[in-house]
């Protein structure tokens, strides 16, 4: 097998917390279809190529926190792409998680047997919202899982269900069985005006 | 940028709500990862038939080749991979009926 190895995400960040995981990016740099992990993100050269062309969110988040663990080449591949061309598409992005939000936030309403699934979906569109918006409204970039409470206008949700939200997830992808009282936290979520803060950081960025 | 999960969204909630309209509450199934499953797995117990199973690791897999993180990396995108879904959803349903 020949491929670089980052990890990317709260670990490189150095942010660890209880229910912390690494996230793991390949990138195969030989021939044939390797297998790795399931939980590990797997991207061909050209796709990441393309997306560093493009000026991804993704691009950015592995140019600015990926830390190579393991490079097949003198040169680790990522560092061989430079810089990603500008995020122009956080607008078109936030239109489209805003959409999931709303089928999400539609679902969980009209109590939906896949509560749990519609949590995660929910805390996913939350946090990926605020990463984009946060290259307009911050200094820099903002990958953490807590982007949504540090822009200038935070979320109106109480961190208490977006944590909740994420344990959901977490019981998605991860198949971890957190002791969470899921229509406490969907009541919370259905409660505060989400969506107008959407429209609010939509309308800034 | 995500079209293709919004693709994969929408395909796992049509998965979960056939098997949710069975086990709700707390023996929901949570999602289409192969931990998810094994957690489902294990809070059903018994009554889960072996093919119901297969189904749903068959569906997983179909599942995220709609989404980047498989079919934009080494495979080529299938244009009847919907299709292919629904019909896997239609057989799931039916196996989901027989369960005990």
């Amino acid at each position: 097998m020949i491929h670089d190895l980052y990890i990317f995400g709260s670990a490189a960040r150095g942010e660890v917390s209880p229910t912390s995981d690494i996230d793991v990016l390949v990138i195969p740099l030989g021939d044939g279809r390797p297998e790795y992990p399931d939980a590990w993100s797997v991207y061909s050269p050209a796709i990441i190529q393309s997306y560093f062309q493009s000026g991804r969110l993704f691009a950015w988040h592995l140019h600015l926190e990926a830390k190579c663990i393991h490079s097949a080449n003198p040169t680790p591949f990522l560092s061989s792409l430079g810089t990603p061309a500008p995020y122009s598409s956080a607008g078109e992005d936030i239109d489209d998680l805003e959409g999931l939000l709303r089928d999400s936030l539609g679902e969980i309403r009209s109590q939906t047997t896949n509560l749990i699934y519609e949590l995660g979906i929910t805390y996913t569109a939350i946090r990926d919202i605020a990463m984009a918006a946060s290259w307009a409204l911050l200094e820099r970039p903002c990958f953490s899982r807590n982007a949504p409470f540090l822009l200038p206008c935070p979320c109106p949700i109480s961190r208490e269900a977006y944590r909740g939200a994420m344990l959901a997830r977490h019981s998605s992808t991860r198949g971890s069985d957190h002791d969470i009282e899921i229509e406490d936290i969907a009541k919370e979520l259905l409660a505060p005006p989400i969506l107008s803060w959407v429209r609010d950081i939509r309308s800034t960025v | 940028m995500t079209n293709s999960f919004l693709n994969k969204v929408s395909a796992e909630r049509s998965v979960l709500s056939v098997v949710n309209a069975r086990t709700s509450g707390r023996r929901q199934l949570t999602g289409l990862s192969s931990a998810a499953i094994d957690l489902w797995r294990r809070k059903v117990g018994s009554d889960i038939p072996a093919d119901v199973v297969a189904l749903l690791i068959e569906l997983a897999d179909l599942c995220q080749l709609l989404s980047d993180r498989s079919h934009e990396t080494f495979q080529p995108i299938d244009a009847s991979l919907s299709e292919k879904i629904e019909s896997h959803i239609c057989i799931l349903r039916d196996a989901v009926a027989r369960m005990p």
